[in-house]
């Protein structure tokens, strides 16, 4: 195809210019402001699948855990996977489905198909295991991970210096039939200890420490810490770490109990290692990617947290005096819920707010610096046209989201009914970015639900 | 926002190359060949935005290497590769079709090879892109795709081979 590069030279030239120097420079603004959190950065989403999940497949009734039953281990063992606190721990259906004669789960019952299985979905490679282990319940294998396009067992499968250590455990019964789950993966280059007595719950906030040693040049370790009780899924991240050396992150607090969070809450520790060039997900067991490199390490753990239930108390003063970030919204992990907040109090200034007063140039980008300067203003933004809203909060730990609402629906310094559109209350440390489709002209409030008084701002939509 | 300190000296008149400079000297070829392989160019320019920045915070070290270009179009590869195993793990059409429009489809009227080529695998993709539109040889390729210069030798025959094919049946 002699024409091939000139077609492919044509078709290229249809993407126009690229953005200025300027455009990245603003870009990079933002990205450092979004890491300007104490050194740490978090990230959280609300989990309404594992919520809904976990009231699907347990129809609102406790956990089921092996303790009570005869061949059970004696206290539930952390797994991570293919069940963990995150996914929500179903270990207890998959027994019962191995029980019940299901062949596509049979594989469960043997640790070294667990194993490869593990190491092939969460690696990407395949894996020599050189050691075996065994108790009754616990399995522990040696084993080195093989590069893509190595069969186990191959010469040259892999770097006995690249090892990785696995443990599993039989969550529900132990021996013949009982299901197999990873309980911990370690690599001798990736160290984690959690500031807890070994077996016990860990408290919120509890300090996890990682070791990164003989990291490459060209590597980066990424450091973790998950959690979740059921309803919120919650992270503490270290940003690429490209040097040996020791950080620490803590448990993050989790929030918004509800009567469908599940009793118990759980999470792990992860460090893995990818091509410094590479992005990473916050979380690479709910989301593989590739790990270029075959270190991980993975540390489950019970989270001992704070079971207050949150009771949808949308009332006058709802700035909340409590550091956790009480969150005062019916439901708050059910965004899209047709039960929308009864009233969320709102500034006098905001309600009165005049467009008059608002700066004449439309916005098309929006920063909201949360905790770091009080947010009570108006904007203009121009009707029909999407807009790029970048929340940040400059205080970790506190809950917080966003609601739009039409002033239609707001009277007497109270927004109700079903906002036009929101971001649901999360622990969210990092900045979050949120694209706003165009909205009709009109005059709205937009403000974080948690504290409206604090953080809301008149919106003239023209 | 002050600029990256120099760590290098051009070639070619032996001054220090800022990273404004590197910018200038590569967006356009990068974005093109990023267009090419998302399909859409807000796709294409998130990208390059990510690769250029993930690039300006180590300036001082990549500034300093042989060849700062190829370890922007390896972390370029690398960051879309990141977002194509994302899009298909969850199943959303978040590459190529991201922001509402397929950019490749747009362009379908004007030029018949843009749906043959969105049609390829993204190794195939990457392969004749950068050996055909950038002009790399099989080496320099093998070592931004980290594969074996055979290898991109293979995926780019397979990729002709497949466009050819592709086009001799439309064209019929």
């Amino acid at each position: 195809m002699p024409d091939l590069r000139e077609d492919l030279e044509r078709l290229a030239d249809f993407v126009g210019e690229p953005r200025t120097f300027v455009d990245l420079e603003r870009s990079r603004r933002r990205r450092e402001r979004r890491r300007r959190t104490e050194g740490l950065v978090a990230g959280l989403a609300v989990s309404v699948v594992a919520a809904l999940f976990l009231i699907s497949t347990f129809d609102g009734r406790p956990v089921a855990t092996p303790q009570g039953t005869a061949d059970a281990l004696p206290t539930a063992t952390p797994t991570v996977w293919p069940e963990n606190a995150i996914n929500g721990d179903a270990a207890a259906r998959v027994q019962a489905a191995v029980d019940s004669g299901d062949g596509m789960m049979q594989w469960r019952t043997d640790p070294k198909a667990v194993t490869d299985r593990f190491a092939r979905q969460i690696l990407g490679r395949s894996v020599d295991i050189t050691g075996i282990a065994m108790q009754p319940g616990h399995w522990k294998a040696s084993m080195i991970p093989c590069p893509a396009g190595f069969l186990q067992g191959d010469a040259g499968c892999g770097n006995p210096e690249d090892g990785l250590q696995i443990d599993l455990v039989q969550p529900e019964a132990q021996g013949d039939g009982g299901i197999w789950s990873v309980a911990a993966v370690t690599s001798d280059r990736l160290d984690v200890s959690i500031d807890a007595p070994a077996g016990e719950p860990v408290a919120e906030g509890a300090d996890v420490t990682f070791n990164v040693s003989q990291l490459g040049s060209s590597s980066a370790a990424h450091l973790r810490v998950v959690g979740s009780n059921g309803c919120n899924v919650v992270f503490a991240a270290e940003p690429d770490v490209t040097a040996d050396g020791q950080r620490i992150l803590r448990v993050p607090k989790l929030y918004q109990a509800s009567p469908s969070c599940v009793a118990s809450a759980g999470g792990y520790a992860i460090a893995y290692v990818t091509d410094d060039t590479t992005l990473a997900p916050p979380d690479p067991i709910a989301e593989p990617t590739a790990i270029e490199s075959p270190w991980i390490t993975i540390v489950p753990f019970a989270i001992d947290w704070d079971r207050e239930i949150i009771t949808p108390t949308p009332s006058p003063g709802i700035e909340s005096s409590d550091p956790s970030g009480a969150v005062p919204t019916a439901s708050p992990s059910a965004p899209g819920s047709a039960n929308g907040p009864s009233g969320i109090e709102i500034p006098a200034a905001i309600e009165s707010a005049s467009s008059q007063s608002c700066s004449p140039i439309p916005a098309t980008e929006f920063d909201i610096f949360f905790k770091g300067v009080q947010l009570v203003g108006c904007g203009r933004w121009t009707a029909g046209t999407s807009l790029t809203m970048y929340f940040e909060s400059a205080e970790p730990d506190v809950a917080s989201g966003l609601m739009l609402f039409s002033t239609d629906q707001c009277s007497q310094q109270i927004c109700s009914g079903e906002p036009l559109w929101q971001v649901p209350v999360e622990v969210h440390q990092s900045a979050r970015t949120f694209h706003i489709d165009p909205l009709d002209p009109g005059a709205y409030i937009l403000l974080d639900p948690v504290h409206p008084t604090t953080t809301a701002v008149a919106i003239d939509v023209s | 926002m002050g600029h990256m300190e120099a760590t290098v000296t051009s070639e070619t008149d032996e001054r220090p190359i800022m990273f404004e400079e590197f910018f200038e000297a590569e967006r356009t070829r990068l974005l093109r060949a990023l267009y090419l392989l998302t399909g859409n160019r807000e796709e294409a320019e998130e990208v390059l935005q990510e690769s250029f920045i993930a690039v300006w915070e180590r300036w001082d070290r990549i500034g300093a290497m042989d060849d700062p270009t190829g370890y922007l179009f390896r972390t370029a590869l690398n960051r879309y590769r990141s977002r194509v195993r994302r899009a298909g793990r969850a199943a959303r059409k978040a590459v190529g079709q991201a922001h509402g429009g397929d950019g490749f489809a747009e362009a379908e009227d004007r030029v018949e090879i843009a749906r043959a080529l969105a049609d390829l695998s993204p190794r195939r993709r990457e392969a004749i892109v950068l050996t055909e539109l950038l002009g790399y040889g099989s080496a320099e390729a093998g070592r931004l795709m980290g594969v074996a210069d055979a290898t991109v030798r293979r995926l780019a025959q397979d990729a002709r081979a497949e466009l050819k094919t592709t086009l001799e049946v439309r064209d019929a």
